[in-house]
């Protein structure tokens, strides 16, 4: 046994790792469970929003920061996923739960069969490929007025006597964005998350590994795609309805935003970004006429001015407090060698976070 | 009975004969060299070996079976490793994680969707990574490494994969003497160590002399000659294209 397994032994060594990230988690996951105490209908809707956004971004993530690939077709499964449970409830009477349950089975099946068209192509060719294949899904729920009442959509979804308060359908969607969470998590702290980050750092190196890269990317694309319809089956839940314009290419880029303020190279950037966006499209919106423009600004500011997103830019301010802090009772010259010591024997990547990180600094 | 046989080997881009009609034999244990000029067709062979290239003819057999034309993972899952003559690494994960799917792949885990990554194979990882002289860097991203410990990991990950055959293209490209030697014997020594065969193909002749059991000289895609090191440097052929340049 070497000094790397006695480092990770022991409760001790548990509890060292699950602190940074853990805590953060544990104090969203607080904040989460008592915020409806404190907010009124309107902002428990804008909490809502930001559960599903979450979850939405979280599996957007696992193919642009986990497995390095960019899609526009994400907002198509989120439809898919909305429409799972407006249609089979209109059209079949089935309870909107069993469709909650149904639609990331359906929204996963969409992306495997569309993701098998677009990994035809590689880069670009394949973003290109995925906005009109999305887009392609999207006409559908517009034009297809006898499945989906086109344009005007389809409201006012019955749901469950219990989940007709809306603090109900809050902790509903609180209990199933933790379920989500925790499941994509786990996958992405397996090794086939690490097979992942394998492709997205070098996938010719990852071939002769005997990784079959493209059926990766497709399974990393068909979970992505599976999530994004339980988001949008999520998304039911809170609205009650579902609408052409979920599946929008525009749909697509709200998951880039959010990843890329929270950051795309830690499990939780998404979570923290749905949060920012949340809150700061809510404030602005209410706030401003060319709500729109504002934003656009301060999203553009937050992307420029922290690379690698908000847990980056904490994570790097934390490190400079500690820094400061080391420096200034002992008087001692700042020691690079002294504080990534400890790091260096751990074998993860970049952030000091007891979390799945999907790549450190690149 | 030959670990690696190919046999009739061609690879053609344009009109340019690459490679044309090889014939090579490694046996089990042994350290062979390919040198040869630039444009030699060196890194065309190694690439149609590991799959990285169709061939236009001719076949390679593995450990008995026939392996031509086969995807590159499938090579690689019947036990041919490779370390490339560009660095190819994982430069955003750590040391650690970069040989660890080297392991992962091995053992055909790669698709496992459950159970921590964090501590898998912690072990034989810290062991492959101590024989390669990077057991300190191992919590160290890749991409922060020195050239030459990014060769020696390179070499790590394909060990991670426990091949019998390792084919090392220009394994001391760029690098300075002193980490030519450090490399060469590194490589050596794991060779020892582990029964490796090693096909490597180099410049630099010290490497060469210094490290081959037999050597294959190629000329414009054409084997030239074949034999143990002291053949080889006798050779009037060989002295005339290659080593009259550079030895002399």
């Amino acid at each position: 046994m070497n000094r790397h397994d006695a480092a990770r032994t022991g409760i001790a060594g548990r509890l060292s790792n699950l602190r940074p990230t853990g805590t953060v988690w544990a104090v969203l996951a607080l904040i989460g469970f008592i915020a409806p105490l404190f907010a009124n209908q309107r902002q428990t809707y804008v909490l809502m929003h930001v559960l599903v956004l979450a979850v939405f971004a979280t599996s957007f993530n696992v193919m642009l920061g986990y497995t390095g690939m960019v899609s526009f077709a994400h907002g198509a499964y989120y439809g898919v996923g909305a429409y799972a449970v407006t249609l089979l409830w209109i059209h079949l009477g089935w309870p909107s739960l069993v469709g909650f349950l149904l639609a990331p089975v359906i929204a996963g099946a969409a992306a495997y069969l569309t993701g098998l068209v677009a990994l035809r192509a590689v880069q670009l060719y394949f973003a290109l490929l995925t906005l009109a294949l999305g887009q392609l899904l999207f006409v559908v729920a517009f034009q297809w007025r006898a499945l989906t009442r086109g344009d005007d959509g389809i409201h006012g979804v019955a749901l469950p006597q219990l989940l007709m308060p809306t603090t109900n359908r809050y902790y509903f969607l609180l209990f199933a964005t933790a379920v989500a969470l925790a499941i994509l998590g786990a996958v992405m702290r397996s090794p086939f998350g690490a097979t992942l980050q394998a492709i997205r750092e070098n996938g010719e190196r990852a071939g002769f590994l005997g990784i079959k890269v493209k059926r990766y990317q497709l399974a990393s694309f068909t979970l992505g795609g599976a999530f994004a319809g339980y988001a949008g089956a999520m998304f039911v839940i809170m609205d009650r309805g579902a609408f052409p314009l979920l599946m929008h290419w525009t749909t697509s880029a709200e998951p880039i935003f959010v990843t890329l303020i929270g950051g795309l190279n830690a499990y939780i950037g998404p979570t923290v970004g749905a949060l920012i966006f949340g809150l700061l499209q809510d404030w602005i919106t209410r706030r401003f006429v060319f709500w729109g423009l504002i934003l656009g600004i301060v999203l553009l500011v937050i992307i420029l001015r922290m690379p690698g997103g908000t847990v980056e830019g904490v994570q790097r301010l934390v490190a400079w407090i500690g820094r400061r802090r080391d420096r200034a009772p002992r008087g001692e010259p700042f020691d690079e060698s002294s504080q990534p010591a400890d790091a260096a024997e751990r074998p993860r990547e970049g952030a000091p976070a007891g979390e799945p990180t999907a790549g450190g600094e690149r | 009975m030959a670990l690696l046989e190919v046999r009739g080997l061609a690879k053609g881009f344009g009109g340019l004969r690459a490679v044309d009609k090889v014939d090579l034999d490694v046996e089990p244990g042994e350290r062979r060299a390919i040198i040869g000029p630039n444009g030699a067709g060196k890194t065309t062979l190694f690439n149609l070996i590991t799959g990285y290239l169709p061939p236009d003819a001719g076949s390679v057999t593995f450990d008995g079976a026939d392996v031509t034309g086969h995807p590159t993972y499938a090579i690689a899952k019947a036990g041919i490793g490779r370390a490339f003559q560009i660095t190819s690494i994982f430069p955003g994960l750590t040391v650690f994680r970069n040989v660890q799917l080297g392991r992962l792949a091995q053992q055909g885990e790669t698709a496992r969707p459950f159970g921590s990554v964090e501590d898998r194979y912690a072990s034989s990882v810290m062991e492959i990574l101590g024989d390669c002289g990077l057991g300190a860097l191992a919590g160290e991203r890749a991409g922060n490494l020195s050239h030459g410990d990014q060769r020696a990991l390179e070499l790590a990950i394909s060990l991670a994969m426990e091949p019998k055959l390792l084919l090392l293209d220009e394994p001391t490209a760029g690098m300075a003497p002193e980490e030519t030697a450090r490399t060469m014997r590194l490589v050596r020594r794991i060779a020892d160590e582990r029964k490796l065969t090693v096909l490597f193909c180099e410049h630099d002749m010290d490497v060469v002399f210094g490290t081959a059991d037999r050597i294959l000289v190629m000329n414009l895609g054409r084997p030239l000659a074949e034999g143990t090191p002291e053949e080889i440097r006798a050779h009037p052929d060989v002295q005339k294209v290659y080593l009259g340049e550079e030895v002399v």
